[in-house]
């Protein structure tokens, strides 16, 4: 008996028992090794069969070129469109004739949605990354690629300066590209601020569920610390029913060891801890259960 | 029906600016986005070309607005280089943004005006 409460006051507290993120990050991502570990790294090539699949060429994904085609369709029917309802320039002739509002429109408007997509979905980890990637290419390379042009912003310059308004020409060409670099930084930065709300909701959500104890799955990297309160009604606790050192002939017993060789009555007069309760370690390991029927392995 | 035609064209143009975006991509691995560089080069020149051909009424209008409007204005983009240069200026590659924004701005210009000379001379 007095053995029990040796070694469950010899055992460390449960807070140094903790698995720390970095210790497990450091042990799932190991240092490279041998050739891996060199300064320029040998470029191992694709094999031929890969080339062709989809996982590793997006060239080989049908999804893609739907998806791109339908955003490519969409956006040039919206800039088509714009030359409907906008006047074609802003002025009937001179300087501002050489300013084309359809197209600016359109250009200001591909570049603002562009960059806040972009920079939006950079950050969204919460979304699946397939969604993400279609939606990347669809929208971002579809849509806003038909939507934006520069042929059409080369043609426009082009007629301009045949008809010799070179002030109006440079003006537009010039205020595009500004405007359109200033439309895009606001649109990265709206977009990662939106980002940075939505993390912060995911974040206070997770943490939430996490304290009224609807969690099942711990994941590695995740600090677990067990309530106190779990452990002492817990009667399968491994600290209740240890296996005694000195019943195993020839192991010494272990609480004269950590106790330096000094007798174990001190430790026996002290007073009783709460059973410290170790949370099952995070292995990669995976346990076998083999079927008994069929012979698989679960 | 020309309307969809047109759009469908747009379509076109963003597939054929996926496919040879990523395939530009796949053997160019500097800083300098070349593949959207290219892109717009190509379809600036075919614009030139295309606007002149128009404009000595080679070809008829529907044509011009199918191949301009549609084909051209899908696969040259605007928005892709805006934000490849505010990504570069972001990412603190100041020097690079300004050449890239600097030859985005003069290339299409000289690009139109070749194919407007290629396409003028069989006048």
């Amino acid at each position: 008996m007095s053995d029990s409460v040796n070694n469950t006051s010899a055992e460390p507290q449960p807070s140094t028992q903790e698995i720390s993120v970095a210790q497990v990050r450091a042990q799932s991502m190991p240092e490279p090794q041998g050739a891996a570990a060199a300064a320029k790294p040998p470029q191992i090539p694709l094999a031929p069969i890969k080339r062709v699949q989809a996982r590793f060429n997006p060239l080989a994904d049908g999804m893609l070129y739907l998806v791109v085609f339908l955003g490519g369709t969409l956006g040039t029917a919206m800039r088509y469109g714009l030359s409907f309802i906008l006047p074609a320039t802003a002025g009937a002739e001179g300087f501002w004739h050489a300013f084309h509002v359809p197209t600016f429109t359109a250009n200001m408007a591909a570049c603002f949605i562009f960059a806040c997509l972009t920079s939006y979905l950079s950050q969204a980890v919460w979304i699946r990354k397939r969604v993400r990637e279609l939606t990347s290419r669809g929208i971002g390379m579809g849509m806003c690629g038909g939507f934006s042009t520069l042929s059409a912003l080369a043609i426009e310059e082009l007629t301009t300066l045949q008809g010799s308004v070179v002030a109006g020409a440079v003006c537009y060409m010039l205020v595009s590209f500004l405007l359109g670099l200033i439309v895009a930084y606001v649109g990265a930065r709206l977009g990662l601020a939106l980002a940075a709300d939505k993390t912060a909701k995911v974040a206070i959500a997770a943490v939430r569920q996490q304290q009224t104890g609807n969690w099942r799955h711990v994941t590695a990297g995740e600090t677990v610390v067990v309530p106190t309160a779990q452990g002492n009604g817990s009667v399968a606790s491994p600290a209740s029913s240890p296996v005694s050192p000195s019943d195993m002939p020839g192991v010494p017993n272990a609480a004269s060891i950590t106790s330096d060789g000094t007798d174990s009555a001190p430790a026996a007069t002290a007073p009783i801890n709460p059973p410290s309760y170790e949370p099952a370690p995070i292995t990669d390991e995976i346990p076998l259960v083999g079927d008994p029927t069929t012979g698989e392995a679960h | 029906m020309s309307f969809l035609l047109i759009s469908m064209c747009g379509g076109l143009g963003a597939v054929a600016r996926f496919v040879l975006n990523t395939s530009i991509q796949r053997w160019w691995n500097r800083m300098f986005p070349l593949s959207t560089f290219i892109i717009n080069v190509i379809a600036t020149f075919c614009a030139g070309v295309a606007a002149a051909a128009y404009a000595h009424q080679v070809v008829p209008q529907s044509t011009y607005l199918l191949f301009v409007t549609g084909f051209l204005g899908g696969f040259s983009t605007f928005s892709t280089a805006i934000n490849e240069m505010v990504s570069l200026a972001r990412n603190r590659h100041f020097a690079m943004a300004a050449y890239y924004l600097v030859a985005t701005i003069v290339v299409p210009i000289i690009c139109v005006t070749l194919g407007w000379i290629v396409g003028s001379l069989g006048r």
